[in-house]
């Protein structure tokens, strides 16, 4: 028998088990590259969705809304701190300067980690548009600002960065408009809430 | 003919190598993923808020009585309430392979935050 001959099968086997193992190897490049934030990232977005407004609200009755919420966002940032979650935020509230009055309160904490410019449109059927700008508010800051007059139904646009909100306020309720995102290494959530 | 064959002979060869590689890939991307018990903690305390329980026991600082609220089927569990200082009341849990969920809360009636901590493990 042709030894020559007869070894052929062998190196076709031999030239597929490499042709397979280069295949193998660049297998993992044709993984998925998208992935969702996984474990309790989402659960504590949608938690802190609700409870926002919550604190607003408490905050209203004690007449200790900035406190309040102060002081929320800073129990939240200490406590999602010991999870490695970093949680940044911008809350912006809207309230009557007293009740039945058409002057408004607006109220902006900037704890997103950095500076922001911020714009806010109030536009209603009784007064002219009303645009309240921040254009470099400081990381950390508390800011409140009063204007007058203001319609009854109003709607309120908040633009900063790529984010645009735009919600009804009724002059007298109290109202919210709040952006915050929850990073823990690869995973970000960015959620709001206004209302 | 011979030629022929010989290239069946490798093409299937490369179908079982190529298949077998494959499967031993997938086997090692997927890993051991352990079921994360977490959700389930994080939908149990919202379904006792919804309720109007949660934050009943969590003002009152009863731990105790929030766990003997909580029925989940193969976990143990217990109840821990944190303060906005850090400082949490309610027993410890009592294993090493533990998942944890956390539900925070404002207050009711009046503004008093805190957290509420949910530990499961298997029985």
């Amino acid at each position: 028998m042709d030894m020559k001959k007869g070894m052929k099968g062998q190196f076709f086997i031999v030239g597929a088990i490499l042709v397979c193992s280069m295949l193998f190897v660049a297998y993992p490049r044709f993984a998925p590259l998208i992935r969702e934030p996984g474990g309790d990232i989402p659960y504590i977005s949608a938690n802190i969705q609700r409870e926002l407004p919550r604190v607003m609200n408490l905050g209203v009755n004690e007449s200790a809304m900035i406190a309040s919420m102060s002081n929320f966002t800073a129990f939240l940032e200490r406590s999602l701190s010991e999870k490695r979650i970093n949680y940044t935020s911008l809350v912006v509230m809207f309230r009557n300067v007293t009740t039945g009055s058409d002057g408004l309160n607006i109220t902006v904490i900037n704890e997103l980690g950095s500076n922001v410019t911020l714009t806010i449109t109030i536009s209603g059927e009784d007064y002219g548009t009303i645009v309240a700008s921040y254009p470099d508010l400081e990381d950390g800051s508390v800011n409140t600002s009063s204007y007058i007059p203001v319609s009854n139904i109003n709607n309120v646009t908040v633009a900063f960065g790529s984010q645009e909100r735009t919600m009804e306020w009724p002059r007298d309720k109290a109202s919210i408009y709040a952006f915050f995102r929850l990073t823990r290494d690869e995973d970000i959530i960015k959620n709001d809430v206004a209302g | 003919m011979r030629g022929f064959w010989l290239t069946m002979e490798s093409v299937i060869a490369c179908i079982i190598i190529a298949s077998f590689l494959i499967f031993l890939a997938r086997y090692s991307a997927m890993g051991t993923h352990e079921y994360d018990a977490s959700s389930v903690a994080y939908d149990v305390l919202k379904s006792l808020d919804d309720r109007g329980v949660l934050r009943e026991y969590a003002l009152k600082g009863d731990y105790s009585g929030l766990n003997s609220q909580i029925d989940i089927s193969g976990y143990s569990h217990v109840v821990n309430i944190c303060g906005t200082g850090g400082d949490c009341d309610g027993p410890s849990p009592d294993s090493t392979n533990i998942w944890a969920g956390s539900y925070f809360i404002s207050g009711r009636g009046i503004y008093n935050p805190m957290e509420v901590r949910l530990y499961l493990w298997k029985r």
